[in-house]
């Protein structure tokens, strides 16, 4: 058999093709999650009625305009994306600002939410469901404020004392990476939307 | 996300705020709750397919990551509707 006829075999030492970690992290954070919203439903089994009255004292509306607002976001940074992609980082830069304008609104909304529990004296220790809703939310939360700072960061715009070729190279990885976490930002509120606000709506 | 045409996340981006109007109102109107649960879960399952497809597109992760994150989605809401429905009957 001639020689350019046999199978290719990769080197011993050959560099093997890697996930991005950053695709990495989303599948781990997304099954921590998944098992967290596996767990909540599981308890609700033995006390349906608890969770459905509990999970009526929250404002669907409130999710759902955080809802609305997180998928707005998530479509801006999607755009700076595209705009980045083509060179044009002026308008990445404003793309990703609008972003975070939008996703600020998030923070006011559930700091609000929060304030208005507690002040009714609906606490995490209050029922089972609240104890889910303060968790689930409250990592969630966390998420998104590392989402703000990443694209607080991200919105400076490419490295100003690198070469040029360099900076941008880097920075659309790095946007790129940025925008991932964002948007998992995103769809993990969808399910938590969905599970702590809706399944109890009337 | 990195497709090179803006429109495919602008129509992306209405898509998701319509279907979440649906799912709010099925939450809030459906007297069938059955109905309605199920309703919400299949609509949630296709809000997080069309993220991960339109804005973070997921075509370019690797096809592990990808079969994955399409299984978690549906997975998740399947587990999600049959617990509601066991803990309901």
């Amino acid at each position: 058999m001639p020689v350019a006829d046999l199978p290719a075999v990769p080197a011993a030492d050959a560099p093997r093709e890697r996930a991005p970690a950053i695709w990495i992290f989303i599948a781990l954070d997304c099954s921590s999650f998944g098992l967290f919203f596996l767990v909540f439903m599981a308890e609700r089994m033995s006390q349906s009625a608890l969770f459905d009255d509990s999970s009526r004292q929250l404002h669907t509306e409130l999710g759902f305009l955080n809802a609305c607002i997180l998928i707005t976001s998530s479509w801006l940074v999607a755009w700076a994306n595209v705009v980045g992609r083509k060179g044009d980082f002026v308008q990445a830069k404003k793309l990703l600002a609008w972003g975070m304008a939008v996703a600020a609104c998030f923070g006011v909304i559930k700091t609000l939410e929060y304030y208005e529990k507690l002040a009714t004296g609906i606490t995490v220790s209050s029922n089972e469901f609240f104890m889910f809703y303060y968790a689930l939310t409250g990592i969630h939360f966390v998420h998104y404020l590392v989402g703000m700072v990443i694209l607080g960061v991200l919105a400076q715009g490419p490295h100003r004392y690198a070469p040029p070729a360099e900076a941008h190279a880097s920075y659309l990885k790095w946007l790129e990476g940025g925008s991932l976490y964002w948007h998992m930002v995103d769809l993990l509120w969808i399910f938590i939307f969905s599970l702590l606000y809706l399944m109890g709506a009337r | 996300m990195i497709g090179i045409d803006a429109a495919g996340p602008r129509n992306a981006w209405l898509l998701l705020l319509v279907i979440s109007a649906v799912s709010f109102g099925a939450a809030e109107y459906f007297a069938q709750r059955h109905l309605a649960i199920a309703a919400i879960m299949a609509i949630t399952a296709v809000k997080i397919i069309v993220i991960l497809l339109r804005f973070m597109d997921i075509d370019r992760a690797p096809a592990g990551i990808r079969r994955y994150l399409f299984g978690w989605t549906f997975g998740c809401a399947g587990l999600i509707f049959a617990l509601w429905w066991a803990g309901t009957a």
